[in-house]
Parts: structure tokens; C-alpha cells; sequence
């Protein structure tokens, strides 16, 4: 199961954090002074308190060390979790620029936030051992380090906990889905128009549908059980750079057969593309 | 002193290039459209009284650093890093009247196509995007009447 990037804002932690670390770094410098000072040339108290903090340094420094670095390492998680937040108004801001502003009062099924999404995927290369994609891809020993395209964050506040990955792997052929075809060929890739699937829906159906959007029956049943129904019948990829290098792919997805607005689409870019790397390239 | 600045926005209209189409994968036929990463959106004529040098730099969504490749035809260009795009055109040796002109754009031409055949994993489509640009934007200018004129 993939949770959307934690974009939480701690600003009240993150205070208490650098409050720790700083008293554990001062703590750490002062007992590992003290091992170096001779007990014998000072007078009480001063000669009690080193012989004190020596006595404690086997254990005093290591715990302060793993202090320090573990509130720093929480800190920079919290640091990560505003960039993401930032990610995320990039998203919304997309969305609202491609399908609009949801409507006050529901009109229609498809009229609601979710049933129209932006979601970044990022590859990274994963130990797998299973056996989703097109075909098996079992390798030694039953474990797989493969390219992946996983959704590290999305637009709206729903929907941000799903197990959907797409297999990115260097034989560029194999990949799947829509954002696959979009990180292989480098490209913006559309499919609209797909049929309207269910756990109900026919083989034919099924077949129609992945094949259409480069997935496999096999895969779409594995996940219809858990969805149902409410799939996307539009799907509209776009790559994401950072520096010139492809990071990962934008997935634009609606339950109508089309994507509306495509035209603004160089729009959010020419306004967002830079930003939008500066803050990837910033986590 | 740079005597001449002139910037060439681009319209994705101008550029057939980047037009829409059917492509396969997978025995499925969808259609495609280059990157946003690789389309100009605009060029900026340059022209250098003392050095005599024509300067066309091309301005996408988002930069990268970018590396100079010299050519003995007294043409360098700025290519990215790591996406191998084409950002500057630098033409030596060229009189301000002539620095815009068929055959200076067919020499910058020639020479993107070099890199384009050199540079490992080229994406072909992304130098035929710049070579279309540069060509559209000289179009322009050498269509105005004011041409590279000095600020």
C-alpha cells in the first residue's frame, strides 16, 4: 500500500526537535571534554562533577550522538513533509487549471474532485518479489530489483492511500499502464474513450480496457476486487524533469471519456515546470 | 558590448513539430506529443559588436547546466547535461547585416544534426523541435523590418 507523501505542517515539533538536538549536541561536547581533563588538578566541586561526567561517558556520548542525529533526521522529515505540501498546491492548481473548479452542489457522478485527479509518480528501484506486470519477472532467487513508478502524491484530500504501482523496468517494452508508456518513450501520451469496467463488466470488456491502457486482465482483476468500480475512462501522461533528467511521470485521470482544457496544459507548465523541479530536487 | 537583444516568442502553432500524433506501442495505436520539457517557448537573438557573434538562446519551462561543444565551422552550442537539448547557438565571425540569414541557419542546422547523431541515447525528435525553432525564429526576424536592430 503506497500513502501519499506526508505534507503535514509541525512547525510546533520541528521547534522541539531543534531544541533537543541543540541540548544534546551541547551535552555531547561538554562530557567528551571532560575526558580529557586530569581529576586531580581541580578542587571539589569542580574535580566531582568531571569525575562524574567520566564516569558516565561510556554511555552519556553515544546516547546523546543518537539523540542528536535521530532529531535531525525527524527534522528533515518535517522539512520534506512543506516541500510536499508545496507539491501538492502544484497539483491542486493543475487541477483546478485542467477540469475546473468543482461545482457547489453535486450534479452529476462524475461532478466530485476525486472522480478527476493529478498524481505524481516517481520511479525508484525496487526489491520485489511479486508478480504484477504483463508478464512474471521472478529473478534470482524470487527477488526482482526493478524500475517502478510509484504515486508519491496527488491532488485533493481523498484517495491518498492506494496499492497501484506501475512496473518501470529498463526493458523499455514490458512497462505498464499509462504512466509506463509515458517514462518509456519520454513522451505525453493520451487514451481516451476507454470502456466503462466493473467487477460485472465481461471479459471482453476487461480485455478492452487493458489493452487499451497497457495493463493485463489478470491485473485489473486483481484490483477490481478491491476497488469495484470508478475507474478512470481518460488518462493523459506527462514526464516530470528535474535538471534535464527524467524523475518520474504526471498521470491526469477522469471518469469522463475525455481530458478537457489540453491546451492548458504548456500553460502550467510555462508558469509551474520550474518550480515544480525546484522543489523535487530540494527533498 | 552586446549591441542587440531581441526576443522571438514561440507559439506551439508555429511549430508542426510538435503537433500531436498517432503513435504505437504495444500494438496500440495513441496519440503523443513531445515533452513540455522540449519546447521552446521562446528565443532570444543576441549580437556581439566586438567579439562579431550571434548569440540565439533558447528558453524552455526549466533549465539544467549545460555543456559548450566548439565546432571548427566557428559555431559552439550549449547543450544540457543531462537531456542533450539544444539552450545557445553561438555563431563567430559573422557581420551584424548577415548574422541572421539562410545560410547562417543552415549552418547551425548541420551542426545539430551532428550532436544529434554523436550524442549517445539522442532523443531525435528533440533537436528537430530546436532546429524548427531556430528556423522559425529567423524567419521572423528577417520578416521585420527592424531586424536585429540595435537597443
Amino acid at each position: 500500500m503506497f500513502q501519499m507523501r506526508d505534507d503535514t505542517n509541525r512547525r510546533g515539533l520541528k521547534r522541539v526537535l531543534g531544541i533537543i538536538q541543540w541540548i544534546a549536541a551541547f551535552f555531547l561536547v561538554i562530557v567528551a571534554a571532560s575526558l580529557k581533563a586530569d581529576v586531580s588538578k581541580y578542587q571539589p566541586p569542580l574535580s566531582g562533577l568531571l569525575g562524574l561526567l567520566q564516569g558516565v561517558a561510556w554511555w552519556c556520548i553515544p546516547t546523546l550522538a543518537l539523540a542528536a542525529g535521530v532529531t535531525q533526521f525527524f527534522q528533515k522529515r518535517i522539512n520534506q513533509a512543506s516541500t510536499w505540501g508545496s507539491i501538492r498546491f502544484l497539483l491542486n492548481e493543475f487541477h483546478k487549471l485542467i477540469f475546473g473548479k468543482p461545482s457547489g452542489a453535486i450534479k452529476s457522478p462524475t461532478d466530485t474532485t476525486h472522480h478527476k485527479r493529478v498524481t505524481l509518480f516517481q520511479y525508484k528501484k525496487r526489491i520485489t518479489f511479486r508478480d504484477d506486470g504483463p508478464t512474471r519477472h521472478w529473478y534470482f532467487l524470487g527477488f526482482d530489483w526493478s524500475g517502478w513508478l510509484i504515486p508519491v502524491q496527488r491532488s485533493g484530500h481523498t484517495t491518498r492511500r492506494t496499492s497501484t504501482a506501475f512496473w518501470a523496468p529498463d526493458a523499455a517494452d514490458k512497462v505498464q499502464g499509462i504512466a509506463g508508456v509515458t517514462w518509456a518513450n519520454n513522451q505525453r501520451s493520451v487514451r481516451e474513450d476507454l470502456p466503462d469496467i466493473s467487477q460485472n463488466s465481461s471479459t471482453e470488456d476487461l480485455k478492452k480496457y487493458a489493452d487499451d491502457s497497457w495493463l493485463t486482465v489478470e491485473w485489473l482483476e486483481k484490483k477490481l476486487v478491491r476497488k469495484g468500480s470508478g475507474w478512470p475512462r481518460a488518462l493523459y501522461g506527462i514526464p516530470v524533469e528535474v535538471e534535464g533528467k527524467l524523475w518520474g511521470v504526471i498521470v491526469l485521470d477522469s471518469r469522463d471519456v475525455k481530458i478537457p482544457n489540453l491546451d492548458r496544459i504548456d500553460a502550467f507548465h510555462e508558469t509551474y515546470a520550474k518550480i515544480l523541479s525546484r522543489f523535487i530536487h530540494a527533498l | 558590448m552586446t549591441q542587440v537583444l531581441k526576443y522571438v516568442p514561440l507559439e506551439r502553432d508555429q511549430l508542426t513539430e510538435t503537433k500531436p500524433r498517432v503513435d504505437v506501442f504495444r500494438n496500440q495505436e495513441y496519440l503523443a506529443e513531445p515533452s513540455p520539457y522540449d519546447v521552446p517557448v521562446g528565443i532570444t537573438a543576441g549580437y556581439d559588436v566586438k567579439s562579431k557573434r550571434l548569440s540565439l538562446a533558447l528558453e524552455y519551462v526549466a533549465d539544467e547546466p549545460t555543456v559548450i561543444n566548439s565546432f571548427k565551422e566557428k559555431v559552439a552550442l550549449h547543450v544540457g547535461k543531462n537531456s542533450g537539448r539544444i539552450y545557445q547557438v553561438d555563431l563567430e565571425g559573422v557581420d551584424l547585416d548577415q548574422a541572421i540569414s539562410q545560410k547562417s541557419i543552415a549552418l547551425i542546422d548541420d551542426v545539430i544534426d551532428r550532436v544529434a547523431t554523436e550524442r549517445k541515447n539522442a532523443i531525435p525528435q528533440r533537436y528537430a523541435i530546436a532546429k524548427q525553432a531556430i528556423n522559425v525564429a529567423g524567419d521572423l526576424i528577417l520578416k521585420d523590418p527592424d531586424g536585429l536592430k540595435a537597443l
